[in-house]
């Protein structure tokens, strides 16, 4: 008897055991290779980030610190601490956020132009849509020897300064195009945005490109032909169907190029290594004039051995502060793009437009 | 499937565990930040043992060595590593790395914090180094070390002062110096020669000052205005016949490097780069330096000075008369290019009279730029006819903790810089040959040495190491240093791009370079806390 109830309660344990590992274990199995990544390459350096700016970290000597009372967010917020810091800080996020707001709307509708047309299956498509693509295969330092050679002076072989001796500055990596005041600064916008911000054009739309195109493909065709008996225009069915047919590829193309170019280091390090000269800022963290927030991060965590050694909490604050604003900026984005419910309007539209008739 | 309450539970508890465990045991090398830390050798076991001679055994000693030397001159230092280990085979053994200059600090850096386990025993880097590392708690005081373990087989009096001033910190001796060296001018003397611009009537083609070097370039600027400059193209396989050149494509010289001739000037003028403390700037206020600057606007705008960068070209085809490059430009391009037969062979443009006179037969002289940075005023002061350069010097890293071992490194450096061989030659005169002047009074006075020089134009040209002076020791060297070099492309990029065309605006922009250094190290101190 007694045998037997051990042996039922063996059993009951087995079972229970085997309906929780077939509850949860296949779902640990397939999520742990993701969750372990995340952790060790996300959440912990993330966590890790957090607790570097908030205390006296030094590379000698990690596992020592202490708490310091904010001080890596006063120098980033807080003018009179740090002066030159405070402007540098605040140039590299203007920076930032200026190229972004000029490159991410022709980002994204420049490859979504090039995807409708290619779509429309014109003579020679294929070609087409491969060289649009090809820039996007090309390593970054490859693409940027490509630009360094167009745009440099014509002493050197620039080869635009050598075909249009006449078009554009003498040095493009090195000129101002032009200064303007917001208050005390003086914004000195430097030539070699020029250059940047081409390169990330020929080397960025492609992805952006074949996402549309993908989306393109998968817009129902009873819609077009629903709006061809509707009488619709091609404009109109482009801003009526199509568009609207790859809403979702335009989020993530927007929310792709939103964070990528909010991160632009690359291009700027390749080109002119966040060039030219400011000298009123040249020593500080992301001093120079093409320099951005990523920029000034690196200057402090690697560029600079002192820097690297004594403000590392700096180059962290600043990494927290940088994903909060992208956090922000992304938050903003996902809320206006996100799917609205239309709730009893298009019935009432069809009640209404049925009146009529 | 939906997760329930304990699974997420204890999902997030792993989570958290692996967390406050990898945030409790990230600690690397507890480092050393105060004076005190910087200065002990506690952390030396005192494990040596002596034989009956009173000498100290080294039972097979194996000593981690990385150096920044690298190619060409890598394969000189590893025949002597390998030479230093057979002489001490069974005692000592060198395990050389090598890693790039852009790669060096980093690397130690990373691997310091990181694996400690894995850190060097012996540094050998650039001698402006050891006072910033030195201060970061990295070495050991050579000198405490020496005094404690009584090992005094170097005799220091033989150290050039100028070259080992840059190895202390807080009045203690980080580093040993092994050489000197520093960038040269290259000289076209044929076309000095053949335009009868030399001086002492035409028979000394490098200039010893800086109304010397000034007045050259204006002579061949004139010249070259008036149509009347004769060059030639010394490139192999090119006609070597005498031409007028091309006034609007000749320059006399280009921009200089940024740093090293800054520094020249900033130190043969009696200046600093930051007062004792090593956290104000003074490089500034020099006027030696200032003048540097200024010279370089008043230069490029009258046509004595290029703007290019890359002047070999110029160089060989006779556009450009000076080019300041490494000690290693010549051996990499000059002699493979330019250094040919054809210029000591009648024919091809080449006259018999050329063939005979060795200035046209070997066109290029270099020289070091002692002097030529000078102001009138500081010509006859104790720095006035001295030049910067740096050099290779060598440190015991605190990953070393056995007394044994540390005098293990003492004996290499030793060995390296003070040893000979079985014919009495020094082993630092045969690294010299790769393009260094040895940092040691009895190297140099060798006849050994003596030798070298005669037939070695590199080492003649970087001369006297008396003559040589070394950065200060900094803490923050790497941040003054950068901001030097700021100081100097700001100008250079100014001048180019065009926003810069008067002396003042060369001089503002110093200003602003040093306000800005000065806010980074007043930040750097206001991060140590």
């Amino acid at each position: 008897m007694e045998k037997e109830v051990i042996l039922e309660e063996y059993s009951r344990k087995r079972s229970k055991a085997i309906s929780l590992f077939k509850k949860y274990g296949i779902v640990v199995l397939f999520l742990a290779p993701f969750m372990i990544c995340f952790i060790l390459f996300f959440l912990y350096p993330f966590f890790y980030g957090i607790w570097i700016s908030l205390t006296n970290f030094k590379l000698e000597a990690p596992g020592v610190e202490t708490w310091n009372d904010f001080r890596w967010y006063k120098f980033l917020f807080d003018k009179t601490s740090q002066p030159l810091l405070f402007e540098s800080f605040w140039r590299a996020v203007g920076h930032t956020i200026i190229f972004s707001i000029i490159m991410i709307p022709l980002a994204v509708l420049v490859p979504l132009f090039l995807a409708i047309l290619i779509n429309s299956k014109p003579v020679g498509y294929k070609v087409f849509r491969c060289l649009i693509y090809m820039p996007s295969i090309i390593p970054l330092t490859a693409a940027g020897s490509i630009f360094t050679l167009l745009f440099l002076p014509e002493q050197t072989s620039g080869l635009l300064a050598t075909l249009f001796p006449n078009f554009g500055p003498k040095e493009w990596f090195l000129e101002s195009m032009f200064t303007f005041n917001i208050g005390d600064f003086t914004v000195d916008v430097a030539w070699a945005w020029i250059p940047i911000f081409l390169m990330c054009f020929w080397g960025g739309w492609g992805s952006n490109f074949i996402i549309l195109s993908a989306g393109l493909q998968n817009v129902p065709k009873s819609l077009y032909e629903a709006a061809d008996i509707d009488g619709c225009s091609k404009l109109k069915k482009t801003l009526k169907v199509t568009i609207p047919g790859i809403k979702g590829q335009l989020v993530l193309c927007l929310f792709t190029t939103i964070i990528g170019y909010l991160g632009l280091y690359g291009q700027n390090y390749v080109l002119v290594t966040g060039g030219p000269i400011n000298p009123a800022l040249s020593s500080m963290p992301g001093g120079g004039k093409t320099s951005t927030i990523i920029y000034f991060i690196q200057d402090i965590v690697a560029n600079n051995t002192n820097f690297k050694a004594t403000l590392y909490g700096l180059g962290a604050a600043a990494s927290i502060v940088f994903a909060i604003i992208v956090g922000i900026i992304s938050g903003i984005q996902m809320y206006c793009t996100r799917d609205r419910k239309t709730g009893n309007k298009i019935s009432e539209e069809f009640k209404s437009w049925k009146a009529l008739n | 499937m939906k997760l329930n309450k304990h699974f997420t539970v204890a999902l997030a508890s792993s989570f958290l565990t692996i967390s406050a465990l990898s945030l409790a045991n990230c600690g690397g090398n507890t480092g050393n930040n105060g004076t005190d830390d910087i200065l002990s050798i506690d952390t030396l076991t005192n494990d040596i043992e002596y034989d009956e001679n009173n000498e100290v055994i080294f039972p097979g000693v194996s000593l981690d060595v990385w150096t920044i030397i690298g190619d060409p001159d890598l394969s000189t230092f590893k025949g002597l590593i390998d030479d230093f280990n057979m002489e001490y085979r069974g005692q000592i053994h060198i395990n050389l790395r090598n890693i790039g200059h852009y790669d060096f600090y980093g690397s130690l850096e990373n691997t310091w914090a990181y694996e400690p386990e894995n850190a060097p025993d012996v540094l050998i880097m650039h001698n402006e180094k050891t006072a910033e590392y030195a201060a970061r708690g990295y070495m050991y005081p050579l000198d405490t070390l020496m005094e404690e373990f009584d090992w005094n087989k170097i005799d220091f009096s033989n150290v050039y002062e100028n070259i080992d001033r840059s190895q202390f910190y807080s009045n203690h001796r980080f580093g040993i110096p092994i050489d000197g060296h520093g960038f040269i001018m290259n000289i076209r003397q044929d076309i000095i020669k053949k335009n009868g611009l030399g001086f002492d009537n035409n028979t000394r083609f490098v200039p010893k000052t800086r109304e010397e070097f000034q007045s050259l370039l204006e002579a061949l600027r004139e010249k070259a205005d008036a149509g009347t400059l004769l060059v030639r193209n010394i490139t192999r396989g090119q006609d070597h016949s005498w031409k007028v050149v091309n006034g609007a494509e000749f320059y006399p010289e280009f921009l200089q490097s940024t740093d090293p001739d800054g520094l020249g000037a900033l130190y043969a003028n009696g200046g600093s780069m930051a007062d004792e403390t090593g956290k104000t700037i003074t490089f500034g206020k020099n006027k030696g330096f200032q003048t540097y600057l200024t010279d370089q606007v008043e230069r490029f705008n009258e046509k004595l000075m290029g703007e290019a960068g890359v002047n070999t070209e110029a160089f060989s085809s006779g556009k450009t008369i000076f080019f300041s490059e490494g000690p290693w430009w010549t051996s990499l391009n000059y002699d493979p290019n330019m250094n040919n037969s054809e210029l000591r062979t009648v024919g091809n443009g080449v006259t018999q009279e050329e063939v005979n006179d060795p200035v046209y037969a070997y066109p290029l002289t270099a020289s070091n730029t002692a002097g030529w940075w000078t102001l009138e005023e500081n010509e006859e002061t104790e720095n006035g006819s001295k030049w910067y350069g740096n050099g290779h010097a060598i440190s015991i890293t605190r990953h070393v903790t056995s007394a044994t071992t540390a005098l293990a490194a003492l004996e290499f450096a030793n060995w390296l810089t003070q040893g000979t061989n079985d014919k009495d030659e020094y082993y630092l005169a045969e690294w010299s040959e790769a393009g260094h002047v040895p940092a040691w009074k009895n190297v140099y006075e060798s006849e050994q040495y003596q030798a070298l020089l005669e037939k070695d134009l590199t080492l003649r040209a970087l001369g006297d190491p008396a003559n040589i002076i070394s950065m200060e020791p900094l803490q923050y060297e790497t941040t003054i240093f950068n901001a030097l070099a700021n100081a100097v492309s700001s100008v250079q990029s100014g001048l180019k791009g065009g926003s810069i065309k008067t002396t003042e605006q060369a001089l503002t922009a110093l200003k602003d370079v040093v306000n800005s250094a000065q806010g980074s190290l007043d930040l750097l101190s206001s991060g140590i806390l």
